[in-house]
């Protein structure tokens, strides 16, 4: 499967670059690499910036993604509906949407400033999905082994924190690994508010150089690199906490 | 002296009654061993008793006093009665030696290098001294079933519930785990054995338990009931014989 899996990553690399390369000295279209290259410090700020993004947002969509779902899976009802309303609402509205909400509507209320309009508008999207994931690991836990510390004495609090949670955990990191990639891809969207992250540099570069297809394909390229990335981190960390 | 008392327990799961009118009294030291077909209500009966689940009426007396449905009532009440499962329910994400040890911590309090030291004698007692740091997955199912009675061992309960302790095992992995039990029978530790290992009733319980459709027909001593000439006992004897 891995194996498979690299031939292929390798074979379309080949094939990328065999293109690139084709189309630079055949004219076909007038490549212009060299003006590129000197707009690279503006690639990296930008890249630090979705990076810085995403980081900020994977934190927060954690934290509302783990109380959603406890709320979600709680026996009280007033939770319970919160939840679900939580996650209907931000699971069908479109990322843009709310981003343009949160900026033009808290920002001119509360005055906030564009990071934070970004991340707070990703991190309310991406958590409606986190929480699903946690809560799907919460309810993959064996029952048996909830009645097992309830036969012990536990507290229902010491049951989630020893029993259930560390589980769920574990079970929810591949699915979580696949949203952090789409939180990486998702953050694109930012740029609508101008908040200087990789899109939008390279949309900058592209119209200030002219060398507007070159800028994009660049862009393409970094997020193959920074998802790949992911995936590989990813399974390294999935293996480490694998329960024997 | 009672350790533990059922009064006129009624139990219904939906339309179907499943305890009716059920009266029983375990005193200290007793070894009583309750046989009847499946879906005589035997599971049922032992989960009151711990009030895994709650009856839907009559009373449950703890060392003579009445157990209420309080969080605090039940975890002193649950900490004092020990629960082997038939299914064992070991904690998936933790060792052998951690799985004898968070009660202790979770429950009784005991700092996690105390509570490993004394998990350790006690899986020593079921005869796993070299397998404390393997997981669940790791261990044979009559290990861990051996792990769950020293998980319910290290509370150091006044009485221990098994619901069918072997009856998930292959049938080569039985005897490891019934001699564990008889050693403890041995021991004076007072227990309450659903089971369908007629030795066991016949050679260890001191007290015997037949249920039928939720009701306790014969509560007596296991000479008596093996030579009862009762139509009910010699049918399900008869059947139990052809069974095996
Ligand atoms: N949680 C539940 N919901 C609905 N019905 C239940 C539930 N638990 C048990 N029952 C039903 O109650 C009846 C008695 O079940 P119980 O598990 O107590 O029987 P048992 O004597 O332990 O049988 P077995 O020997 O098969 O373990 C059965 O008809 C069963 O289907
Ligand atoms: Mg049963």
């Amino acid at each position: 499967m891995r194996r498979n899996f690299a031939r292929v990553l390798s074979i379309s690399l080949f094939l990328v670059i065999a293109a690139v390369i084709y189309f630079s000295l055949s004219k076909v279209y007038p490549f212009n690499w060299t003006v590129i290259a000197r707009y690279s410090k503006l690639f990296i700020d930008g890249i630090l910036m979705t990076l810085k993004i995403s980081g900020f947002s994977l934190g927060l969509s954690l934290t509302i993604g783990m109380l959603v779902a406890l709320a979600r899976v709680s026996r009280i009802d007033f939770f319970n509906e919160l939840g679900t309303l939580y996650v209907w609402f931000f699971r069908n509205m479109p990322l843009l949407v709310i981003i343009l909400l949160v900026y033009y509507g808290m920002g001119s209320v509360l005055n906030i400033d564009r990071f934070l309009a970004g991340v707070i508008s990703l991190s309310l999207f991406e958590g409606a999905y986190v929480a699903e994931i946690f809560r799907a690991g919460i309810e993959a836990v064996p029952p048996g082994e909830i009645e097992a510390g309830a036969a012990l004495g536990f507290y229902n609090h010491q049951i989630m924190g020893s029993i259930i949670l560390p589980q769920a955990f574990r079970i929810s990191i591949p699915p979580l690994i696949g949203q952090l990639i789409s939180l990486v891809k998702d953050s694109s969207l930012v740029s609508v508010i101008a908040l200087g992250d990789i899109t939008m540099r390279a949309r900058q570069i592209g119209t200030q150089t002219l060398a507007t297809l070159e800028a994009y394909l660049v862009l393409a390229g970094i997020y193959l690199l920074m998802t790949s990335t992911l995936s590989i981190l990813g399974r390294y960390l999935e293996r480490r906490l694998a329960i024997p | 002296m009672s350790v533990l008392e059922l009064k006129n327990i009624y139990k219904s799961f939906g339309d179907t009654q499943v305890l009716r009118d059920v009266s029983f009294s375990v005193n200290k030291g007793d070894v009583v061993a309750i046989i009847g077909k499946s879906g005589a209500g035997k599971t049922t009966m032992l989960r009151i008793m711990n009030y895994l689940i709650p009856p839907d009426s009559g009373e449950v007396y703890f060392h003579n006093s009445k157990v209420i449905l309080d969080r605090k009532v039940l975890r002193t009440v649950r900490s004092k009665i020990g629960f082997v499962f038939q299914r064992f329910n070991l904690i998936r994400h933790l060792t052998a030696l951690d799985n004898v040890a968070i009660g202790l911590v979770k429950v009784k309090g005991l700092k996690w290098p105390q509570a490993r030291e004394l998990a350790l004698k006690k899986l020593k007692e079921v005869d796993l001294a070299n397998r404390v740091n393997h997981y669940p997955s790791q261990l044979s199912g009559g290990q861990q079933q051996r792990v769950g009675i020293a998980r319910a061992l290290a509370m150091e309960p006044d009485l221990i519930l098994f619901d069918e302790p072997t009856s998930a095992l292959d049938p080569s992995l039985v005897g490891e785990v019934m001699t564990v039990i008889k050693r403890l029978s041995a021991s004076g530790i007072t227990m309450v054995v659903v089971t369908h290992e007629m030795s066991f009733a016949k050679n260890i319980a001191n007290r015997l338990v037949y249920m039928e459709e939720g009701q306790i027909i014969y509560d007596t001593t296991p000479e008596q009931f093996f030579l009862s000439n009762d139509k009910r006992v010699r049918h399900f004897l008869n059947d139990f014989l052809e069974a095996v």
